[in-house]
């Protein structure tokens, strides 16, 4: 009889005591992809804002289905984290084009500049040749 | 019988269960996208990145012995997108790699034009000092040939100008137009001065203070053309010098000095300086 007792309530506990953790590494990397990929402008670059959003929505499926599935929750971490790297990647990508399209603008306009007072053939001695 | 039938079934739900997973959609797509990827700039620009792309693909392929689809599904989207930040950052580095030369581009050119500038100003500096140089020379010849003319004449700087008086008398034979050799000499360093002055000038012979108006005014404007030809004979520019018309009376005081007041005289205006050339007027 107290076997019985015993095991009822060990069993009522299992069960009051929901759903495992998930796997706080994975959380707390993914977690911090998030926060890095925000902080470098993602939101502000479409593709990376979808990338971004699509890893928030990772995070939050790993918490709903690691009730039933801690695996499957482990591996939408993952996903999760990837989703934040390439949002990470395709911000500072848009970063670098921006920087290199004004790169262009300033050589432009020296030569544009360069050409109006220093006479026709000065854009010919200018490095890089003649526009 | 029914135990038979109970071993067969038993038997394929066994074989099935063992069968191993081969390939699923999304592993296929992740082997597609890492190939791609290896003829792109990331193979070149980032390989590390590619690399760890290529563990995560091995990772998903390993999935396929658990046998469970989904399993090998979720690692195959990790490798995904991991080949996809890969060829991202391939094309960052080769747009940091332009942007770079770019700007050194830019402080190439930056410095070219400088020294274009700098070369330019030089020049222009160049040569501002040589025509400072030439006018600080045509004053000082001026001034010494003003200098010497003074020993001969009258010079005066009137509003109306510089103002040369010679005295008629020791130009012109009394009642005559024709010089006399000592006019002629003195005439002459009227000459070098009106050519190293530079400004226009007029001639004005006033005439005596004694004697017949009208005859007078009659041999002044005959005594002004007569110097004026000589003058534009010894190299005076023609245009810069005119002979005034003939007047009864002086158009300003006669020196008061006998010389003067029995031969009249003759006046040589220069016209200010900013008359002709603009600028401030000088001495000349």
């Amino acid at each position: 009889m107290r076997r019985w007792t015993a095991g009822a309530l060990v069993a009522f506990g299992w069960a009051c005591a929901g759903a495992p953790p998930l796997p706080a590494d994975r959380l707390a990397q993914a977690e911090a992809e998030v926060r890095a990929a925000q902080e470098i402008g993602a939101e502000r670059v479409p593709q990376a804002r979808l990338h971004l959003q699509a890893a928030r929505e990772s995070i939050d499926g790993a918490r709903d289905v690691n009730k039933d599935d801690p695996e499957a929750a482990a591996r939408k971490l993952d996903i999760a984290r990837a989703q934040a790297e390439l949002a990470n990647a395709l911000a500072r990508e848009q970063i670098a084009r921006t920087e290199t399209e004004q790169a262009h603008a300033r050589l432009d306009a020296l030569r544009t500049g360069a050409g109006s007072m220093l006479g026709p053939d000065s854009g010919q001695d200018l490095p890089g040749g003649a526009k | 019988m029914s135990r038979a039938v109970l071993l067969l079934v038993s038997s394929a739900v066994l074989s099935t269960g063992c069968i191993h997973l081969q390939r699923t959609d999304r592993l296929d797509e992740a082997r597609a996208a890492y190939e791609k990827a290896q003829q792109g700039p990331a193979a070149e620009s980032s390989p590390a990145d590619l690399a760890t792309a290529k563990k995560f693909l091995e990772l998903a392929e390993k999935g396929l012995d658990t046998g469970d689809p989904k399993v090998v599904d979720d690692r195959a989207t990790v490798a995904i997108l991991k080949i996809q930040s890969a060829e991202t950052l391939g094309r960052t580095h080769e747009l940091a790699a332009e942007r770079d030369r770019t700007l050194q581009a830019v402080t190439a050119t930056r410095q070219t034009l400088l020294d274009q500038a700098q070369q330019k100003l030089a020049l222009a500096h160049a040569e501002l000092e040589r025509e400072k140089a030439a006018r600080n020379a045509a004053e000082s010849r001026t001034s010494q040939s003003r200098a010497v003319l003074a020993q001969e004449a009258l010079i005066r700087d009137l509003p109306e100008g510089t103002v040369i008086s010679l005295p008629g008398g020791e130009l012109f034979r009394q009642g005559h137009a024709e010089l006399l050799p000592a006019g002629r000499d003195r005439l002459t360093q009227v000459a070098d001065f009106l050519k190293t002055a530079e400004r226009s000038a007029r001639i004005q012979a006033q005439p005596p203070k004694k004697g017949s108006r009208k005859a007078a005014a009659a041999l002044s404007g005959q005594r002004a053309e007569r110097v004026r030809d000589f003058l534009v004979g010894e190299g005076v520019t023609a245009g810069q010098i005119t002979a005034d018309s003939p007047s009864k009376k002086p158009t300003r005081p006669l020196p008061n000095t006998p010389e003067f007041a029995t031969g009249g005289a003759v006046d040589i205006v220069l016209e200010p300086a900013a008359a002709t050339t603009g600028t401030k007027p000088r001495r000349p």
